[in-house]
């Protein structure tokens, strides 16, 4: 059984993130140190960008290049951001890094900051992590405290302070420049890139972004070398990843597994399986920008490219199982109305498509919908990808493309034979009394909301299928499973 | 504090006082071109202070920071954690993140409208309750969640919402005891 | 106390991995990230501390530490032996603290209803 390889989350549960004693006693600082006295800036990036290490925030871009860039500028002010606005809903890898390992991330930022020529860094992060916050508080406290943050640093000319920034609940703020924007205090909306925050970034100055999960690889890699980094996970994609595991899966955690493994090894060991031994069907990842991986592709290793070219991504790093009981059309309408909710509304293909988007896929889900929809749906599709501004509305079609691209099957059946082979959506529902089974209780006609279920006591009950609102309280109230739902 | 007496205000004067000494003590120089950095930081104080936004603190707020009223609402408006409404005394929040949407919090949350007679966002009519969805509080392995105030019910199921309704009105009631 | 040079770094560091070389206390690292909090961490702390007194055990400690990733079997407390060794427990509730600390403190046993399987070294 291939095991977990735990980089990022490596003193996660090991140390009281509370206790730089524990940090310390766990290789803690030692990085920092390394790089202070015994390397020059430009040595550091060069490891970094040597290791392979790429962007764990989704995109999967070589950290080592944005360093290099943003060292490259010459200004008075430069900027380091961490960027911890965790906001793919069902992904919290980030807010377990920043409460179980705290030190890791500011030893990290500082180390940004001491080979770019940085003296600032921000940490912006949701406001609903009340827990990380009050210990990054503390942890900067104590940091300055013993001299490995604030003015010279262990007795050197480099200083570098970390203030916090609170995000206010907008998927798009994890959107380099639409965090950016946040953290001047306007409405989070992305601008047109070039300019790159490592050349233009916060309050104009060169700035560079990085995830939380990025950050946590900083110090393993300066402590054990590119080369060991290298050794790990794939070519292309070397280390680590971190995964929220979640959703109708066994063992439901947070696990972090090295590049390369194949999403079956996840699921069936690492998982334990499918929960109450249901049929697998698909996982999403990716969150709203991403797609679906189905049992074909099982074997996939799983890395940023081949999850790329399967109509998937790596995103920030969810994972959600689903089984024989969700239906793919639903699903795929759940992220579209995040992305609503979410689009900051500056470019029209994604403030108006998404919703026009939408509208066709309520039709497919109320059964109104005939054959053409599909043409017009995938139409839509490719005009939002092609025409958005960021990266927010360039991937929000995926989800809905990559259930078309695997279970076209689902949507022709709600198309054509008004079915939901899963009974989810509601309108395609049929609920029916069996004859035989149906004793005339009387207790669906009694609990019906709209009374259309008419009968006499002891003689078999029926449904008015016209004035029925698939409310499914005769279906949970019948004690003789006399009502079936098609 | 002249400047807070020039409009009309129905909000404790007290609030106002705290937010008004969080402000100076941020020591913002009105010169300073990027004071705008403020403005989010003080607008969660304000909402953690008055419970929400309504025009008058937005006013208040721009007016101290020296930006414009539009901007400020323009700001509040684009952010999901900024409302301009006030909440229930209770306030009953639904995960709606994948891993709890996937587990059923979809018909957790029809059941809780049901029962409140509101929709999500609403308040009710007595002003007691209020419900809302949230994204992923990382409670995943509990999914579906359900938040009320700081308790955190896991695994929940459209079944549980009666008890835990139970609990909402006991603690509502307890509130207004306390008053 | 501000480090302020290179040499300070180290002789601190020598001192706190010396220091806890020494510590031969069983350490009960109980999850204490949202998760763990909402799953009832706090509760599990206080029903242990109160029955490692009951047992009037002195060589155990409770450490807060963060997430570990074993979200299904929260809350969770991996008891790690100073002579080396570590056992990893999931979904204990508070009647179960003595049970606990009967069968892993004072057995050091590596087994029990309550041990989950570790996936990762």
């Amino acid at each position: 059984m291939v095991k977990q390889v735990r980089i990022a989350l490596r003193n996660c549960g090991r140390v009281n993130p509370e206790s730089i004693e524990d940090y310390i006693n766990a290789r803690g600082y030692e990085a920092l140190v390394t790089c202070l006295f015994d390397k020059k800036p430009a040595d550091v990036i060069n490891i970094i960008t040597e290791s392979g290490l790429r962007g764990r925030g989704g995109g999967g871009f070589p950290t080592g290049i944005k360093w290099k860039a943003a060292a490259a500028e010459v200004s008075d002010e430069k900027f380091i951001i961490c960027n911890a606005d965790e906001g793919d809903p069902g992904a919290f890898m980030d807010r377990a890094v920043l409460e179980g390992d705290t030190h890791s991330v500011l030893e990290a930022m500082t180390i940004a900051g001491y080979s770019v020529g940085a003296d600032k860094g921000i940490i912006y992060i949701r406001a609903e992590y009340p827990l990380a916050i009050e210990r990054i508080k503390k942890a900067i406290e104590i940091s300055k405290e013993y001299g490995f943050l604030g003015k010279n640093i262990l007795g050197t000319e480099f200083s570098f302070d970390i203030e916090l920034k609170y995000g206010a609940g907008a998927f798009v703020c994890g959107e380099e420049t639409a965090l950016i924007a946040s953290i001047e205090g306007k409405r989070g909306e992305p601008v047109v890139k070039p300019p790159y925050p490592a050349q233009k970034g916060l309050w104009g100055k060169p700035t560079i972004v990085n995830n939380v999960e990025t950050f946590a690889n900083i110090c393993p890699i300066i402590l054990n070398g590119k080369d060991w980094f290298r050794s790990i996970g794939t070519q292309k994609s070397p280390g680590t990843k971190v995964f929220a595991l979640a959703g109708k899966i066994n063992n439901v955690g947070l696990i972090e597994i090295p590049m390369g493994m194949t999403l079956r090894n996840v699921i069936d060991n690492i998982g334990g399986g499918i929960r109450d031994g249901k049929e697998f069907k698909a996982v999403q990842t990716g969150g709203p920008s991403g797609g679906c991986i189905t049992r074909e592709n099982l074997d996939t290793p799983i890395d940023y490219d081949n999850l790329l070219s399967i109509g998937s991504m790596m995103g920030s790093g969810g994972m959600i199982v689903m089984d024989e009981d969700d239906c793919m059309v639903n699903f795929a309408k759940f992220f579209l109305e995040f992305t609503i909710d979410e689009s900051c509304g500056k470019c029209a293909p994604c403030r108006v498509g998404n919703k026009r988007l939408l509208e066709l896929l309520e039709k497919v889900t109320n059964g109104q919908a005939t054959e053409e929809i599909i043409p017009q749906i995938e139409q839509l599709c490719a005009t939002i990808k092609k025409a958005s501004l960021c990266g927010l509305g360039q991937t929000s079609p995926n989800p809905v493309l990559s259930t078309l691209r695997y279970f076209r099957n689902e949507y022709d059946e709600h198309i054509k034979d008004k079915k939901c082979r899963s009974k989810v959506c509601k309108a395609l529902l049929k609920y029916e009394i069996v004859p035989d089974k149906c004793n005339g209780c009387t207790r669906c006609a009694r609990s019906c909301p709209v009374q259309c279920i008419s009968g006499k006591v002891k003689e078999v009950h029926t449904i008015d299928q016209k004035a029925c609102i698939k409310c499914g309280v005769c279906y949970t109230n019948c004690k003789f499973n006399a009502i079936i739902v098609s | 504090m002249s400047e807070v007496t020039e409009y009309k205000k129905i909000l404790p004067e007290e609030l106002y006082r705290k937010l008004d000494s969080f402000v100076e003590d941020l020591g913002i120089d009105s010169k300073d071109p990027r004071k705008k950095g403020y403005l989010i930081q003080v607008l969660h104080k304000a909402q953690s202070l008055f419970g929400y936004l309504p025009e008058e603190v937005q006013k208040f707020v721009a007016r101290k920071l020296g930006v414009c009223h539009s901007e400020v609402s323009g700001v509040i408006s684009f952010y999901n954690f900024f409302t301009t409404l006030p909440k229930g005394k209770v306030n009953i929040s639904i995960c709606m993140g994948t891993a709890c949407f996937v587990r059923g919090s979809e018909k957790v949350l029809k059941e809780f409208e049901n029962f409140l007679h509101i929709k999500s966002g609403g308040v009710t009519s007595d002003g007691k309750f209020s419900l809302d969805v949230l994204r992923c509080v990382g409670a995943c392995g509990l999914a579906p969640v359900v938040m009320v105030g700081d308790r955190v019910y896991g695994n929940v199921n459209p079944k549980m919402v009666g008890d835990i309704m139970t609990d909402c009105i006991k603690l509502a009631n307890s509130m207004e005891e306390n008053k | 106390m501000k480090l302020k040079s290179k040499e300070d770094f180290f002789k601190l560091k020598e001192e706190t991995v010396k220091k806890r070389a020494q510590d031969k206390d069983i350490k009960l690292l109980i999850g204490f990230g949202t998760c763990g909090i909402a799953a009832g961490a706090k509760i599990i702390e206080k029903a242990i501390e109160k029955g490692l007194a009951e047992r009037n055990i002195k060589n155990a400690k409770i450490v807060r530490v963060g997430c570990v990733g074993y979200c299904y079997a929260e809350p969770t407390i991996e008891i790690v032996y100073p002579e080396g060794g570590s056992v990893i427990l999931g979904n204990i509730k508070s009647e179960n603290a003595l049970d606990v600390i009967d069968m892993h403190i004072l057995n050091k046993s590596f087994e029990s209803q309550y041990v989950i399987p570790r996936n990762f070294e």
